[in-house]
């Protein structure tokens, strides 16, 4: 157990400076560097700068070093001040502007992800308990759709329908008069009037795949002469299912969560932008398309971190609910 | 997905299963699949669209008819009934325009008019063109008589482009994206995977920490990332192959995958040991003896990464960040339809996402069926 | 170890009579019309090559075939009940609250592979105490008490410890011990062992053998012990009846049936066992030919194919009914059984 523990850090560790290589390539790889960015947005801005302070600019990121000192530069201000660099299209600091956006999508993604399993769970119980009946067929049919149909034409269909129904396109996570107010209750309750729509969206592909791999998984499963065994013990038939094979078929898919976490983050990005969501992706995808490298590579480092670290919560959830992990 | 036999194992030498072998034995299991079958002549037909795109889309893809903007879908029909005279007779159309201006917002908009039909011909002379770039045509398979009449089944675009042909040409860029990034990912995932199933070892473990740090990335924001970075004046066809390419760069991870896999269960076989005692060269091994007992399962596993690449391409290039105009790709068009408006008020422009649907679904139904023929055993 | 040899003794009630018994699996018929009894405290040993039935009919009789299987004709008479009259346990909805009230206080089963009879998530003590809750009504504390002596029974050292391990920590006798006492678990008073020595080494299978034997004098239970190995056979049984293709062929008292078998099949069988006594073969006696498949059946008798005594124009037409002996003991289904039997 320790050693697991220990071999998962280790990949943790290695995974999150291979995310923020890459994120840092983002960052390195337009033409030009930071500081000619910078002043060139100043200078649009009718702001000139003196050489000392260009120089300070560049002093102060490191950018004259190497490649090596420049990641070094990078990664040290993240690391030691929570200083992830300037955004010099909103000339604020990044991270002024990326926590409440971050934050905002791990609340959508994790709804997501609860509501995915919960209406999967059933389902694919279902679909695998009573094989070749009409319930099993349509949870196959949505299964294949939910697989084929690309997140955004869904959100957009919604969109359309909602806009064509009632006038109003489903978009945002709050009415406009909420814009700055607090999170009192009236926001709160607005909040969720607009969340399941989105939720809906990002969980409808997770739960096909859910629903297709936990059917495949407990078919496996029930016919395995423990699930008899259990059944000559005298166990009602429900009670047997959801305790035994069902047991059984929900450790891969636990394990599963943990590459789950990425696709939903992926898509989350989509979604957002179609839904015009306050969360992360909208911002990144307008910093990438703006070059506003450092806002981009810092989007990207969080969002790799925070799939890495779902993967190492789903390995130790495994730890948890499986003994033959846990007592390797 | 197949239905295991219950009862007890049933040798019967009238079986064609009993005596096929090889690939035969492969088509005959395949075949079983009814869904996997059909899908695959949709999928040939698909990649048949994509082939003659030029001769079979109606229109070029970038023509425009400015006077035609967001016109709605005509509906066509095989026999027309003059209003006049009352008299039906056998004369293919489709219904012409009126136009009508909504007197408050002043905004003109097409309606379609049965009294106007535009007549629809089999192979019609249209300007000259050339198929593939290369074979000079003057004929496409159906369009208006009239080259100048309005002729859009799926409706027009913004700037009143045909929408069907769009559609067409779209299924080229869509549909050959999927199948070179999966060729690029099936080099890189056979060579990666099958060196670390043979070798083993070191190389093995270190090809299994990188592919799982790969699979634990989120995969859109790093292909935009990487997509931004891209230089600016490239021109659309280098784009073209670098967001493959992009895309392969992850999409090798699942083949390499499967092919260790077999790799590492076929390096313990007899045939596999006595090669290698003979001292037969590593690579005469694994091209002799091992690769001809992977190739049905990197198949089924190749068919199935396709719909994943044109997923991927579609979102990107959605997003704006992937393919660029003048180039057509399915998410390409469906960019049009990003903003909710001018969906609403042009509902067609969703129609490139039914065919996203129709090949991403056909090409799974496909890969299922054809991972079950290669391994009837494993769910 | 020897149990004690009472087959001339009157016959006491049965606890299971088991009448016409057929069991299908979509159009195959694994189970083609099977007869028997059991006593309380004898063991009857159901013998057979793989593929006979002799599981499925085991299988059976706790209704635990469905729903891949279906018990299509025949009844299951249970004598173990409160009142008098026996319960036909064929009629019975396979997952009803009957036919659950049975399994566990009625009748229990060991399997084959005590690794994969076990989940591979839950406790040896989950396991064992789950039944006792269930139908005992006793509390999770007197429930584990009570796991701890049985386990001790079994046999396994340290048996409070071993309530929280995993299958796949045991070794695999004591895996078996466990499956052993979880059936013990509720006092069944029919024990069902599927070839439970199966998956053991030699010096297991003689360990659990013997325990089951002890079992069985000690607890008064009767057993149904299903298995291929004729040696277990004489080890263990009171009786015994030999499977062909879903049917008995032969059922007689075991010292009678080692003695004199009158079924070819039977024949074949014990010649095809080796023996230390007596001068050694050149090769071991194998029977001719192959089990014919459940779809494709011989008409007549299904044995006469490889029967070295068929006899043309009878054994290839008719099927042969089953004929007791005199004495009532044995039963054969055999066309030319007083031609051979001597």
């Amino acid at each position: 157990m320790a050693l697991f523990l220990l071999r998962r850090l280790g990949a943790m560790v290695a995974t999150l400076v291979a995310i923020s290589l890459i994120a840092f390539a983002v960052i390195e790889l337009p033409p030009g560097d930071f500081a000619t960015a910078y002043v060139a947005a100043m200078q649009a801005n009718g702001v000139v700068m003196t050489e000392e302070e260009i120089a300070g600019l560049r002093a102060a990121y490191g950018l004259d070093g190497g490649l090596l000192e420049r990641y070094a530069a990078w990664i040290w201000a993240i690391l030691s001040r929570g200083d992830f660099g300037q955004s010099f299209e909103w000339r604020q600091p990044v991270s002024d502007l990326i926590w409440g956006r971050v934050g905002m999508s791990m609340v959508v993604e994790l709804t997501a992800l609860v509501v995915m399993w919960c209406v999967a769970l059933p389902i694919g119980v279902y679909s695998a308990v009573r094989r070749y009946t009409v319930g099993d067929y349509a949870a196959t049919l949505f299964g294949f759709l939910g697989l084929a149909v690309p997140n955004f034409l869904l959100a957009l269909g919604l969109m359309y329908l909602s806009f064509r129904l009632t006038g109003s396109a489903l978009s945002g996570l709050n009415d406009d008069r909420f814009i700055d107010a607090p999170w009192d209750a009236a926001r709160i309750a607005d909040f969720l009037a607009h969340l399941w729509a989105p939720v809906l969206v990002l969980a409808t592909a997770g739960m096909a795949h859910l629903i297709r791999v936990l059917r495949a998984n407990l078919l496996d499963e029930l016919n395995k002469p423990y699930v008899v065994a259990a059944r000559a013990r005298g166990l009602p038939e429900g009670r047997l299912i959801w305790k035994y094979p069902v047991r059984v078929a929900l450790n891969p898919l636990v394990s599963s969560i943990g590459l789950l976490l990425p696709t939903l983050i992926s898509s989350s990005v989509v979604v957002g932008v179609v839904m015009s969501l306050p969360t992360a992706g909208p911002l990144l995808l307008r910093a990438l398309m703006s070059q506003d490298t450092y806002l981009a590579g810092a989007f990207i480092l969080l969002m790799g971190t925070l799939a890495i670290l779902g993967t190492v919560i789903s390995d130790l959830l495994l730890a948890l609910v499986d003994p033959r992990v846990r007592h390797r | 997905m197949s239905a295991a036999p219950l009862a007890p194992p049933v040798s019967s030498m009238a079986d064609p299963l009993a005596t096929a072998s090889g690939w035969r034995l492969f088509w005959l299991r395949f075949r079983r699949h009814r869904v996997a079958f059909v899908s695959l002549w949709i999928v040939v037909a698909l990649y048949g669209v994509a082939a003659f795109a030029e001769f079979l889309a109606p229109h070029p893809p970038d023509r425009t008819m400015g006077r035609y903007t967001y016109a709605p879908p005509q509906p066509f029909g095989l026999f027309w009934t003059d209003p006049t005279t009352g008299e039906t007779a056998f004369r293919p159309h489709v219904d012409g325009y009126r136009v009508e201006i909504d007197p408050v917002a002043l905004r003109r908009s097409f309606v379609p008019d049965a009294t106007r039909p535009v007549d629809v011909c089999l192979f019609p002379r249209v300007e000259p063109y050339r198929l593939w770039g290369v074979v000079p045509l003057e004929h496409r398979l159906f369009g208006p008589c009239d080259p100048n009449d309005p002729f859009f089944l799926f409706g027009a675009d913004r700037l009143g482009r045909d929408v069907l042909s769009r559609t067409i040409h779209g299924t080229r860029i869509s549909l050959s994206v999927g199948l070179i990034g999966v060729a690029l990912s099936l080099l890189l995932g056979i060579a990666i995977g099958g060196a670390a199933g043979y070798v083993g070892g070191a190389l093995d473990a270190a090809v299994q920490r990188v592919s799982e740090v790969l699979r634990s990335l989120p995969t859109i924001p790093l292909w935009l990332g990487l997509a931004a970075a891209l230089p600016r004046e490239w021109d659309p066809l280098t784009i073209y192959f670098a967001i493959t390419v992009l895309l392969s760069l992850i999409g090798w991870i699942e083949l390499a995958r499967v092919v260790r896999g077999r790799f590492l269960a076929l390096r313990g076989e007899d045939f596999v040991l006595a090669a290698r005692i003979e001292g037969m060269h590593p690579v005469r091994v694994v091209m002799r003896h091992m690769v001809p007992q992977v190739t049905s399962h990197v198949i089924a596993t190749a068919t199935l990464a396709i719909p994943a690449m044109i997923l991927a391409e579609t979102a990107l290039s959605f997003l704006g960040l992937g393919l660029q105009p003048p180039l057509v790709s399915w998410g390409v068009l469906l960019q049009e339809a990003q903003n909710i408006r001018s969906v609403a008020a042009a509902p067609w422009l969703f129609l490139p996402g039914g065919a996203v649907v129709l090949a991403v679904l056909c090409l799974n139904f496909l890969g299922d069926g054809l991972r079950d023929a290669a391994d009837p055993y494993d769910v | 170890m020897m149990s004690e040899h009472t087959g001339r003794d009157p016959v006491p009630q049965p606890l299971l009579r088991v009448e016409g018994l057929r069991v299908a699996f979509g159009p195959y018929e694994a189970v083609r019309g099977v007869d028997f009894s059991i006593a309380p405290g004898r063991v009857l040993c159901l013998v057979g090559e793989s593929g006979c039935g002799k599981s499925v009919t085991a299988r059976a009789v706790m209704r635990l075939v469905e729903p891949a299987g279906r018990v299509t004709a025949g009844r299951i008479l249970w004598h173990g009940g409160e009142s008098a009259e026996a319960m036909d346990l064929a009629a019975l909805d396979s997952r009803g609250r009957d036919m659950r009230a049975l399994r566990g206080p009625g009748m229990a089963m060991i399997f084959q592979e005590p690794m994969s009879a076990l989940s591979p998530v839950h406790t040896i003590g989950e396991q064992l105490t789950e039944p006792m809750r269930l139908h005992l009504g006793l509390s999770r504390k007197a429930a584990e008490e009570r796991a701890v002596d049985l386990l001790a029974r079994v046999g396994i050292p340290n048996p409070r410890a071993r309530l929280s391990a995993y299958a796949f920590q045991l070794s695999g006798g004591m895996r078996q011990r466990a499956m052993i006492a979880i059936a013990l678990a509720c006092s069944p008073k029919l024990l069902i062992a599927d070839e439970p020595t199966t998956a053991l080494d030699v010096t297991t299978q003689a360990q659990v053998l013997d325990l089951l034997a002890e079992l069985v004098r000690e607890l008064g239970m009767a057993m149904l012990f299903i298995t291929h190995d004729l040696g277990v056979v004489a080890q263990l049984g009171d009786e015994v009846a030999v499977m062909y293709l879903g049917r008995i062929v032969e059922r007689a008292p075991v010292f009678d049936l080692f003695d004199r078998p009158h079924h070819p099949y039977t024949q074949a069988l014990l010649r095809s066992v080796p023996s230390l006594r007596g001068p050694r073969p050149r090769r071991l006696a194998a029977i001719e030919g192959l089990v014919p498949s459940l779809a494709a059946l011989p008409p007549g008798c299904v044995f006469h194919p490889r029967c070295e005594r068929a006899a043309a124009g009878l054994c290839d037409r008719d099927d042969p009914a089953e004929t007791a002996t005199a004495d009532g003991l044995r039963t054969v289904r055999c066309h030319r059984v007083e031609a051979f039997a001597s």
